[in-house]
C-alpha cells in the first residue's frame, strides 16, 4: 500500500502530459480558476492565481506547492464560401508548477507572501508562426497564443486582516533569429561545405507587470481589482542570403500579442456557510493588437468587456463542486478586407470539483473540464485589393475570398494538486473558498 | 523492500534518457555556496543545488526529518576579460564574450509527507539570464571561444527527486531541462533591382523579399542520477552520473521566385553547447568541529564531443578530462561561516594546428565566500535564513597554437584561415554571487 502511494505520487508529479498552467500563459490556469471560468479576482488566492490577482498571495499563510496539468482538444474549422470545411484539430496541453510562501521573520515581514509560477507546454517552449501572406487565415486567440513558456513572480502583502495588495511580473519569451548565409564557391571540398552560415539565436525576456487589491468589507463579501499590462513580444532579425550574385537581405519584425492589457473587477459573496458566488467584469484592450508583421490591422481590433460568473459549493467535508460561465465578445472586426482573422463571440463553460483531504492529509486535488464554444464567424470579402492592377479587370488572390465561415471549439480537462508543506495543514487558500 | 525497489524503478523510469545542455552551473556554479566551495558539492547535500550536483542530496538528513520548504534566491555575475593575439602581433577579433548576469531561483521541499512517506523530497533550480537563451553559430574556422562565449546565456532548469532509502543511503534523479530550436524561414521575392552589397561593396542583384517564419522552440531534458552514502555522521560519499547533452538547431530557409535562379535557400543542422557525459565521485568529511572539507573528481567524456558544425573541419580535437575540485568551510562564529574552494579545469581541446579555431584554455578557479545565519545574527528563532556571498577568479592559462601546413589542403587554404599563422590566447574571468536562503 505504501509503495502504491509512492508510485502514485511519482506518477502524478512526473507524468509527461503537455498543457499550460499557472505561470501566465493563455489557457494555463489552475483547475480552480478554469472550473469557474476565471471569475476569481475577488476570491481567496494562492500561488497559482497570481495572474488573476496577485493580492491573492496575501492569503498564503503557509508554504504551498502546486502541480498542475491540462490537456485540450482545439478544433479550428475554416471554409471558404462554397467549399468544405478545413477543420484541423490539435492538442493543447502543458504542465505547471507554483510555489508560494509567507516570509519568515517579525510580524510585519510575515504579512508578506511571495510566489513563483512556471508553466510550460511539454512539447514546445515557444511557437512563432508568421505566414508570409498577410491574407492567410489566422486565429489570434488560439493559433500560437497557448504555445509558449511563461513565468510569474509575485508579492502579496496583508495590510490589514481584510485588505491585501499584490504586485507581480509575468515573463514571456521573444525570439530573434538574425541569420547570414553566404555561398563561397570552392571554400570546402563539397558544395554543401561551400555554405557559410552565421546565425544568432536570441530568446529575450519580456516583462508584464501585474498589480492587484483584495478587500473584505464584510466577512461574507470580498472585492477584487486587478490590472495586468499587455504581454507582447517582438521577434526581430535579419535574414541575409547571398548566392550566385543574388543578395536577399531584408530585415523582419514580427509581433505577437500573448495577452492584451486587462483591468478586472471582481465580487465574491458567501451565501450561507457552504456556497460562494463570484462575478467578474474585465476590460481587455485588444485595440492595441497588431498583425504578425507589426502593422496596424485594417480594420483595427476593438477592445472588449468580458463578464464571468461562478458558484462554488461544499457538498461534504471532503468534496466541493463548482461551475462557471463567461461570455467573451470577439475583438475581431468584420473581415471584409485583405486580412483573414478568425474569431467570434465565445461562450466559456467550466465545471469542476475539489477533493480537500485536510486536515488528515495536507493535500487538495482540484479537477476541471472547460469548453470554449464560439459562434460561427461569417465574413464576406467586399473590399479586397486588386492583386495585379496592371491587368484588366480585378484580380483577386485573397485566401478568404469571396467569404468564409469559421468555427472554434475547445474542450479541455485538467487537474491541480496543492501540497501544504509542514506537518499541520493550513485551512486557508488552495481549493477552499 | 519491495516498496524501495518500486521507488527506485519509478525514479529510473521517470528520467528515461533524453538529451539537454550546458549552462551557468557547468561554467561557474549553481548558487553562491557551491560557487564559493569551488564546485566541490556532490558530497555536500541538503540544499536545492543538489538537483544539479547530486540529486540524492535533496533528501533530508534522516528519513523522519520533515523537509518542509526551502527557497533560495541569488544573483550571479561574471565578466570575462579575454584576448587573442596573432603570432607576429595584432589582435584577432572574436564573437562577443558576454558578461554573465543571471538570477538563480531554488526550492527544495518534501513530497512524501502528505502521504505519510518519509524521506521523499524534490528540488527545483532555475537559472534565468537576461536572455532565456542566446547563442551564436559561426563556422569552426572563425576564431571563437568554444566554452565561454555564450554557454552561460541560457535558461537552465533542474527538477529532481530524491529518496532516503536508509539512514546511510539516499538516491536521486534529476532532469535538466533546456531547449532545441527548429526555425523555418520562407519568403517570396517582391521586387528586384541592381545594386551593391552593403557589406562587400560588390555589384549584386538585390532581391527584396517578404519573409514569414515557422519557428518552434522545443523543450529538452537530460537525466542525472546520484547516490549519497553516509557511513558515519560526519562522512558523505557521493557518486553522480550526468548524461551527455547538446542543443539541436535545425531548419531551412527558402526564398522563392528569384529571377534567373528560381529558388534559393539552404537547410542547416547544428549542434551547440555540447556537454559531455560526466561521472563525479566525491567525499566530504569533518576533520574538526565546525569544519568540513570536500573533494570532488569529475571525469568528463569530451572525446565524444562535436563542434557546433559537427566537426566538419576534422575530428580528433577533443579529449576526455579529469576535473579535481576541493572545498572547505569553517564556522568562524555561530552566525558566520567562511567558505573557500579551488578547481582545475583542463581544456578538452587539444592543439593540432589544424583549420579549426575553437579557443579554450586550462582554467584555475579560486573562490571564497561567507555565509551569515540571520537568525543567530539577530538572536531570533523566527528567522531561519542565511545570506551567502561568493567571489571567484577564473584564470585562463595562456595557450599558443601554430598552424601546421600539413593539415591544410593547400597553401591558399592556410593563408585564408582566420587563425593563421598562429595565435595566443588567454585571460581571466572574475565574478561573484550573492544570495539569500530561507527555510520553513
Amino acid at each position: 500500500m505504501r509503495a502504491r502511494r509512492v508510485l502514485a505520487t511519482l506518477g502524478v508529479v512526473l507524468v509527461a502530459t503537455d498543457a499550460r498552467a499557472m505561470g501566465g500563459a493563455y489557457l494555463g490556469e489552475p483547475s480552480r480558476v478554469a472550473a469557474q471560468a476565471g471569475a476569481v479576482t475577488a476570491q481567496p488566492g494562492d500561488a497559482g492565481t497570481m495572474v488573476q490577482n496577485p493580492a491573492g498571495l496575501g492569503d498564503v499563510t503557509r508554504p504551498q506547492v502546486l502541480f498542475g496539468a491540462s490537456a485540450g482538444r482545439l478544433t479550428l474549422g475554416f471554409a471558404r464560401t462554397g467549399e468544405t470545411s478545413d477543420a484541423s484539430p490539435r492538442w493543447l496541453s502543458s504542465l505547471g508548477v507554483a510555489i508560494g510562501t509567507p516570509l519568515p521573520g517579525p510580524w510585519w515581514l510575515s504579512r508578506a507572501s511571495i510566489g513563483a509560477a512556471l508553466s510550460a507546454p511539454a512539447g514546445r517552449a515557444l511557437d512563432v508562426r508568421v505566414d508570409e501572406r498577410s491574407d492567410a487565415p489566422v486565429s489570434p486567440m488560439y493559433d500560437t497564443r497557448a504555445s509558449h513558456i511563461a513565468s510569474t513572480l509575485g508579492l502579496g502583502y496583508r495590510l490589514m486582516d481584510n485588505l491585501a495588495v499584490g504586485v507581480g511580473l509575468t515573463l514571456t519569451p521573444s525570439f530573434g533569429v538574425p541569420t547570414e548565409v553566404t555561398y563561397v564557391a570552392g571554400r570546402g571540398k563539397t558544395r554543401d561545405r561551400d555554405l557559410v552560415v552565421r546565425l544568432d539565436r536570441d530568446l529575450e525576456l519580456g516583462f508584464s507587470p501585474l498589480v492587484g487589491l483584495r478587500a473584505s468589507p464584510f466577512p461574507w463579501l470580498s472585492l477584487g481589482l486587478a490590472y495586468r499590462a499587455a504581454s507582447v513580444v517582438h521577434a526581430q532579425g535579419k535574414n541575409r542570403t547571398s548566392a550566385g550574385g543574388v543578395l536577399a537581405d531584408d530585415p523582419f519584425s514580427y509581433f505577437q500579442m500573448w495577452d492584451p492589457e486587462t483591468l478586472s473587477f471582481g465580487l465574491s459573496a458567501l451565501i450561507g456557510e457552504d456556497v460562494r458566488a463570484s462575478a467578474d467584469l474585465s476590460y481587455e484592450r485588444w485595440s492595441a493588437f497588431r498583425t504578425a508583421f507589426d502593422e496596424a490591422p485594417s480594420p483595427a481590433f476593438r477592445s472588449v468587456p468580458r463578464a464571468r460568473g461562478a458558484v462554488d459549493a461544499r457538498v461534504s467535508s471532503l468534496v466541493r463542486v463548482r461551475g462557471g460561465y463567461a461570455y467573451e465578445p470577439t475583438p475581431v472586426p468584420a473581415q471584409t478586407r485583405d486580412t483573414t482573422f478568425l474569431g467570434a463571440d465565445t461562450h466559456v463553460l467550466g465545471a469542476g470539483a475539489a477533493l480537500d483531504l485536510r486536515p488528515g492529509l495536507p493535500l487538495v486535488v482540484d479537477a476541471h473540464v472547460r469548453a470554449h464554444v464560439a459562434a460561427t464567424q461569417r465574413a464576406t470579402k467586399t473590399d479586397v485589393p486588386d492583386a495585379r492592377p496592371e491587368l484588366p479587370g480585378k484580380q483577386i488572390e485573397n485566401q478568404g475570398y469571396p467569404g468564409f465561415e469559421a468555427r472554434t471549439l475547445l474542450l479541455q480537462a485538467g487537474f491541480t494538486m496543492t501540497w501544504f508543506l509542514g506537518r499541520t495543514a493550513p485551512l486557508v487558500g488552495g481549493g477552499a473558498p | 523492500m519491495r516498496a524501495k525497489l518500486q521507488v527506485l524503478a519509478a525514479l529510473l523510469v521517470a528520467t528515461v534518457t533524453t538529451p539537454a545542455r550546458a549552462g551557468v552551473e557547468d561554467v561557474i556554479g549553481l548558487g553562491p555556496r557551491a560557487i564559493a566551495l569551488g564546485g566541490s558539492y556532490a558530497a555536500r547535500p541538503h540544499d536545492f543545488a543538489a538537483a544539479y550536483y547530486n540529486p540524492a542530496g535533496l533528501a533530508p538528513p534522516r528519513a523522519g526529518d520533515a523537509t518542509g520548504l526551502e527557497l533560495s534566491l541569488s544573483a550571479v555575475y561574471a565578466h570575462p576579460a579575454l584576448y587573442v593575439t596573432r603570432t607576429g602581433g595584432g589582435r584577432i577579433e572574436t564573437p562577443e564574450t558576454l558578461d554573465t548576469a543571471a538570477a538563480v531561483l531554488g526550492a527544495r521541499f518534501g513530497l512524501g509527507e502528505p502521504f505519510g512517506i518519509q524521506g521523499l523530497s524534490a528540488g527545483i533550480s532555475l537559472v534565468v539570464p537576461r536572455h532565456l537563451f542566446r547563442w551564436s553559430i559561426v563556422p569552426d574556422d572563425d576564431v571563437s571561444w568554444a566554452m565561454l562565449t555564450d554557454r552561460t546565456q541560457i535558461l537552465q532548469t533542474h527538477v529532481g527527486l530524491s529518496w532516503r532509502v536508509a539512514s546511510w543511503l539516499a538516491v536521486g534523479a534529476s532532469l535538466r531541462l533546456a531547449f532545441d530550436v527548429d526555425a523555418r524561414i520562407h519568403g517570396s521575392v517582391t521586387s528586384v533591382e541592381s545594386g551593391t552589397d552593403p557589406e562587400t561593396g560588390k555589384g549584386v542583384v538585390r532581391a527584396h523579399t517578404r519573409l514569414g517564419t515557422d519557428a518552434t522552440v522545443y523543450g529538452r531534458a537530460t537525466p542525472l542520477f546520484g547516490v549519497l552514502v553516509t557511513p558515519a555522521p560526519d562522512l558523505h560519499v557521493g557518486l553522480v552520473y550526468r548524461h551527455p547533452s547538446q542543443v539541436d538547431d535545425w531548419g531551412e530557409t527558402r526564398v522563392t521566385g528569384v529571377p534567373g535562379l528560381g529558388n534559393i535557400g539552404y537547410t542547416h543542422h547544428f549542434s551547440h553547447y555540447y556537454q559531455p557525459m560526466e561521472i563525479v565521485s566525491a567525499v566530504s568529511f569533518a576533520p574538526a568541529s565546525g569544519t568540513r572539507v570536500s573533494l570532488d573528481l569529475t571525469w568528463a567524456r569530451w572525446s565524444a564531443a562535436q563542434s557546433t558544425n559537427r566537426n566538419e573541419l576534422g575530428e580528433g580535437r577533443w579529449g576526455d578530462t579529469l576535473v579535481p575540485a576541493v572545498g572547505a568551510s569553517h564556522d568562524v562564529s555561530p552566525a558566520l561561516r567562511a567558505l573557500a574552494g579551488y578547481r582545475f579545469v583542463r581544456s578538452p581541446l587539444d592543439n593540432l594546428g589544424g583549420p579549426t579555431n575553437l579557443l579554450d584554455n586550462d582554467r584555475h578557479v579560486v573562490s571564497a565566500g561567507a555565509e551569515i545565519d540571520l537568525g543567530r545574527l539577530f538572536g531570533t528563532a523566527s528567522i531561519d535564513a542565511r545570506v551567502t556571498l561568493a567571489v571567484f577568479e577564473m584564470l585562463l592559462v595562456r595557450r599558443t597554437e601554430t598552424k601546421d601546413f600539413r593539415r591544410f589542403a593547400s597553401d591558399a587554404d592556410l593563408a585564408r584561415n582566420p587563425g593563421a599563422p598562429g595565435h595566443a590566447h588567454g585571460g581571466h574571468m572574475p565574478g561573484g554571487s550573492l544570495g539569500v536562503e530561507a527555510r520553513w
